[in-house]
């Protein structure tokens, strides 16, 4: 195929995606702001920086073992400060920016302006927001979902390269690169995103800015490991996945460190990881579907994962086929811009969850899946809505794509429950918020901390939570997981 | 900033969009649809699945809500009075428990201590219906607890006590 450009100019297929994409972003929204802010993984964040200044945050969290996020830090303090007492809403908002930004560079990469744009465009939101990585950037806030930052991060960095570049372009993806590798350990998927993208012809960030962020991942690099001497994250500190099982700490050191298999273990996440992106399934390094077909229980959550990844990775690997010709004369096109740099953030999403694989670390490879998931549905559907075939076999395939969307549907409609449900349990915790502290040794000792939780406390009393008392028994077998 | 576009394969034909696209794109739209309007509508006070605004204590309690009971608490309502449970939500029909009733019927041991450590009696004059109820519930674990607060020698005669419900 020719390399034929276009002008940009947006179509009424293009308003109807936009329009879509809005629905979407504030539907999720409003999941958001009905849950409290969590206690576990919130509540101790907020308490450590209350009582420090922004500078101290930065510092003392810069050298911390194993991680490297002093920016997450600092977030959380700038909005403890300014939330001037209204917390939840402060986190709320800031999380539901972020989710804003989310869609907006989403719809942006994607560039819908036709029909067939518009209909794969309308499967691909329901990947999105159907992927079993997608619940990890909007359940929780942590107070603030860093992994939904890099996400955002990473899809702005996609449309940063299909810019038409410049200088500008070029200090953007460093700042960008600075904020998201200073943010999350993951945020060097950013770099993984603009090398990437040039190789596939996008030239939005020239040469020079790709330098720019290798120099900036290098001293990246000595930085962490050689001046502050942060290391990995490390391995067996908490229960993993493995196989159809989890697998305790003290069971990773008894099989992978003693033996001095500890890389068998790597290479365990790093596959779990990259297959749960295409497969929907090991769920947390666990393959619980899995297990549930061999003992027999397909029941219809199973069935509507099996379909959908089906549908959705069967439809990727046409693609790949059907334009294998063209990547091997290095013809890229839009689409096949998009399904490449999905595959080179899924492996490096992926080998970074080496020493332990979580959906929410692999979100952002979540996102590129359903943006090269678009293509290859767009591309389906050029190719398909204009073949001459047989009535039945056309009536089949209707009926398969029709099944496929149906069941990320779905999902969609089961991340939306499951985000739900969390608040349930959030609100339980803050119940027993007192208790917990004192479990943890982390009981407020000045007033302002006492305050701080009790505020937080009343704020999540106001909250109206899902009850399974009150879901209909259909809706819980069909949405909500043992 | 934006750049000029390649093609991709729809470009280059008039976009049919046929029934191919149509089968795609009704359930996404669709459930957007419903979603939105399920939306608009929780603004106006119809929120299904959601728990319900004018929920009693002893539904809160059998709906695990322990802030929900905190709350209640807080805001003054009594943890020994019976109110209304409705259907479903621990026995089919709808009936008048106290909260520890609805805890034992739910089978919430952790709903009792909570209740109690808040103010809810169990004493002489409760604790022999809640061990009955307990134990006509299968309930072994809570009661073991009830029992582990009656003197050694309580032998409550539960087939002289009237259940709270009779389903």
């Amino acid at each position: 195929m020719g390399r034929t450009d276009r002008p940009a100019t947006a179509t009424r297929w293009t308003w109807m995606a936009w329009s879509a994409t809005a629905l979407m972003a504030f539907i999720v929204s409003v999941g958001v702001m009905r849950n409290p802010v969590q206690v576990t993984d919130s509540l101790v964040p907020m308490l450590k920086v209350q009582n420090a200044s922004t500078q101290q945050v930065f510092m003392s969290k810069i050298d911390g073992a194993g991680f490297l996020r002093p920016l997450y830090w600092v977030q959380i303090k700038l909005l403890l400060e300014g939330s001037r007492g209204h917390y939840a809403v402060a986190y709320k908002s800031f999380h539901v920016l972020c989710i804003a930004l989310l869609f907006f560079f989403f719809a942006r990469a994607a560039r819908v302006r036709t029909k067939d744009d518009a209909a794969a465009f309308a499967f691909a939101i329901v990947v999105l927001t159907g992927m079993h990585s997608f619940l990890g950037m909007v359940w929780e806030g942590y107070p603030v979902n860093h992994y939904l930052e890099i996400a955002v991060f990473c899809v702005a960095a996609l449309v940063l390269c299909q810019s038409s570049g410049g200088l500008v372009a070029d200090i953007l993806a460093a700042l960008l690169f600075v904020m998201a590798s200073l943010t999350l350990d993951s945020g060097l998927l950013v770099w993984v995103v603009f090398v990437a993208a040039r190789l596939v012809g996008l030239r939005g960030v020239s040469w020079r800015g790709v330098a720019m962020t290798t120099a900036l991942l290098a001293g990246y690099m000595v930085l962490r490991f050689m001046v502050l001497d942060i290391g990995s994250p490390p391995v067996g500190e908490r229960a993993v996945g493995f196989g159809f099982s989890r697998i305790e700490p003290a069971e990773i050191e008894r099989r992978f460190v003693a033996t001095g298999h500890l890389y068998y273990f790597y290479l365990y996440n790093v596959i779990s990881g990259f297959a749960s992106v295409f497969l929907s399934e090991p769920i947390s390094g666990r393959w619980m579907l899995t297990q549930r077909v061999i003992n027999g229980g397909i029941d219809p959550m199973v069935a509507t994962s099996i379909v959908s990844a089906l549908v959705a990775t069967g439809l990727l690997v046409r693609f790949v086929i059907a334009r294998r010709r063209e990547w091997a004369a290095r013809h890229f096109d839009h689409g096949d811009q998009l399904v490449i740099v999905c595959v080179a953030v899924a492996l490096g999403n992926a080998a970074m969850c080496f020493s332990y694989v979580k959906d929410e670390v692999m979100s952002t490879a979540g996102v590129f899946y359903a943006l090269a998931v678009f293509s290859a549905m767009r591309h389906a559907l050029a190719t398909w809505d204009h073949t001459n075939r047989r009535a039945a076999a056309g009536t089949a395939l209707a009926i398969v794509l029709f099944a496929g969307s149906a069941a990320w549907t779905i999902r969609t409609t089961g991340s939306q429950y499951q985000m739900l449900r969390i608040g349930t349990v959030d609100r339980y915790e803050w119940a027993h918020v007192d208790e917990w502290l004192a479990g943890q040794n982390q009981t407020p000792t000045t007033p302002q901390g006492a305050r701080l939780v009790q505020q937080l406390r009343d704020e999540a009393m106001h909250t109206r939570p899902l009850s399974l008392l009150f879901v209909p028994r259909w809706a819980v077998k069909w949405f909500i997981p043992e | 900033m934006r750049a000029p576009e390649t093609t991709n394969p729809s470009d280059t034909k008039p976009a049919a969009g046929g029934v191919l696209g149509r089968a795609i794109a009704v359930p996404p739209i669709a459930w957007l649809v419903v979603s939105t309007a399920l939306v608009i509508a929780a603004s106006f006070g119809y929120t299904p699945f959601m728990t319900p605004i004018d929920l009693t204590l002893p539904e809160a309690v059998a709906a695990r809500d322990h802030l929900e009971i905190l709350r209640q608490i807080e805001s003054g309502a009594d943890p020994n009075r019976a109110e209304r449970v409705r259907p479903d939500l621990v026995r089919p029909g709808g009936y008048m428990m106290t909260p520890l009733e609805a805890a034992v019927a739910s089978g919430r041991l952790d709903t009792i201590e909570f209740l109690q450590q808040r103010g809810a009696r169990v004493d002489a004059t409760t604790l022999p219906d809640l061990l009955c109820f307990a134990k006509q519930q299968g309930a072994a674990d809570i009661e073991a607890y009830l029992r582990r607060q009656a003197p050694a020698d309580f032998a409550p005669r539960c087939e002289s006590v009237r259940l709270p419900w009779n389903d």
